[in-house]
């Protein structure tokens, strides 16, 4: 009987796992980054990426996030995993703000042309006041 | 029958981690299926993303990575290492990433070469709309100048409208103006006939003043003429009236009757004594009046014929201008002739009263 609660704890233990058995050190290195990317995204947050691309730096902030909660948990592989996410999306914000700014951009001067077009056709087809 | 249990209770604490290990495997076949589809999605563009090739590594890398972890991480039953999943997940996420960001750069771009053809298209579309804006212009601008005649047309029909009645009206004082032409013409016509026949009559007035000034000089050179005839004559009959002779005027001038013994002694055929006094009384008349012509004639009367014949008063009458001639008179002037005893002046009883000489002298009153 008393082999098999031994067992049935080892088993145990085996398949849930016990994290804080595994826990290890966070170096300084790790937390200097998340410092870093924490400020990184701050200061991206005050430009025109908090405007394009508010949704994906809302993701970086939930990696940073994770990060620091894996930091807290002891887990540095994890968080350096959150931080490297986090600093992609921070870099896919800007790329995507800059591609959203592009469109911004793109859509205005289509907007622009489209009524000077409807402009020429209102003249060509000779529209009163079409000027 | 303890064996059994235990298996049992082994088998049912298995089930439910068995169940989420298939559930997660799942989950991260879909992510890594998710990731190599994005990868391949972008290296299938590689002629845009060569601008863009770290990235393109970058996910590449990510993906590989995440096989890499995969692989070694799945045993030779084909389950994966339940500790390995979340770095799978993560480099297959991280690949999906940095696909999304190499497709955000290619949009960009694609964006930007938009923009910019539209930006292009822009000043092209304000040039043609500036040019229809100005043939727009110039349209309006016809179409106002077409609209001003119709007005001023509105206002040149009346003008036009009184210039036509104005017209009728003139034509008709032209009309009547005619009529009053043709009548004044026809007045004036008459008024030219009768200013020419006044004309013609002043002409002839006038012509008749000068003839009648002309008359009356001429008649005023008449008298003086006559005049100077006149006292010519006078004169004369007073020289004549001297030579105590018989005479007498006529038509064509004076005659002197002289007998003829007083002149001319027969039968000698000689001048008598004293004739010569009378003879040269004749002479000096002649003399005082050059132009006077003087015409002797010898009557004779009775017998003897030798002395009263014509033949012998033609001697007498010869020798008569000889002595006158003498005397001084202009022979040119005298002429001579006998008469015989054709005329006699008296009864037969009174002779040597019918033989006589009559000088005749003409031309007193013509010059």
């Amino acid at each position: 009987m008393k082999k098999s609660i031994i067992m049935i704890s080892l088993f145990l233990s085996a398949a849930t796992g016990i994290p804080s058995a595994f826990a290890q050190n966070i170096s300084q290195a790790t937390v200097d980054q998340l410092l870093k990317t924490k400020a990184a995204l701050a200061a991206l947050a005050q430009t025109k990426a908090n405007i394009y691309s508010k949704d994906i730096l809302d993701e970086a902030r939930t990696s940073i996030t994770k990060a620091q909660e894996r930091i807290d948990a002891k887990k540095e592989k994890a968080a350096l995993e959150s931080l490297e996410m986090a600093q992609t999306l921070m870099n896919y914000a800007r790329v995507k703000s800059e591609e959203r700014e592009a469109a911004e951009k793109t859509a205005v001067t289509r907007a622009k042309l489209e009524k000077l077009q409807k402009n020429l056709e209102d003249i060509l087809s000779g529209k009163e006041g079409a000027q | 029958m303890k064996k059994t249990i235990i298996v049992l209770t082994m088998l049912l604490m298995m089930l439910p981690i068995n169940g989420s290990v298939f559930a997660q495997s799942d989950d991260l076949n879909f992510i890594m299926q998710k990731a190599k589809s994005s990868v391949e999605k972008i290296l299938s563009r590689s002629h845009e993303t060569k601008p863009f090739a770290a990235d393109v590594e970058s996910a590449q890398n990510y993906l590989k990575k995440a096989e890499a972890e995969l692989k070694t991480n799945t045993n030779w039953r084909g389950k994966v290492n339940e500790a390995a999943i979340p770095t799978v997940k993560h480099y297959a996420n991280m690949a999906e990433v940095m696909c999304q960001v190499v497709q955000s750069r290619l949009e960009k771009v694609n964006q930007e070469q938009e923009n910019s053809r539209l930006e292009k298209l822009i000043p092209e579309t304000e040039a043609k709309i500036k040019i229809f804006e100005a043939k727009n212009k110039e349209i309006k601008l016809l179409k106002d100048e077409l609209a001003k005649p119709r007005g001023a047309m509105k206002s040149i029909s009346g003008e036009l409208s009184a210039l036509k009645l104005e017209k009728i009206n003139m034509t008709k004082e032209v009309s009547s103006l005619k009529t009053e032409n043709a009548n004044l013409t026809g007045q004036v016509a008459a008024l030219n006939g009768v200013v020419d026949s006044l004309r013609n009559d002043v002409v002839d007035k006038t012509k008749k003043i000068e003839d009648l000034k002309a008359l009356q000089g001429q008649k005023g050179d008449d008298i003086a003429k006559t005049r100077n005839k006149l006292n010519k004559i006078n004169s004369i009959w007073q020289d004549v009236s001297k030579i105590n002779v018989l005479s007498k005027l006529n038509t064509t001038g004076m005659t002197l009757i002289i007998p003829r013994n007083d002149l001319i002694k027969t039968p000698a055929m000689k001048m008598a004594s004293g004739s010569e006094t009378i003879i040269g009384k004749l002479a000096e008349l002649m003399k005082k009046y050059p132009d006077m012509k003087a015409q002797i004639k010898v009557y004779g009367f009775g017998k003897p014929d030798k002395t009263e014949n014509t033949k012998a008063t033609e001697n007498m009458a010869g020798i008569l201008k000889t002595a006158l001639v003498k005397a001084g008179g202009a022979a040119a002037n005298i002429s001579a002739s006998g008469a015989g005893t054709t005329a006699p002046l008296y009864s037969k009883s009174a002779v040597e009263d019918n033989r006589r000489v009559e000088i005749t002298f003409s031309d007193i009153i013509s010059q």
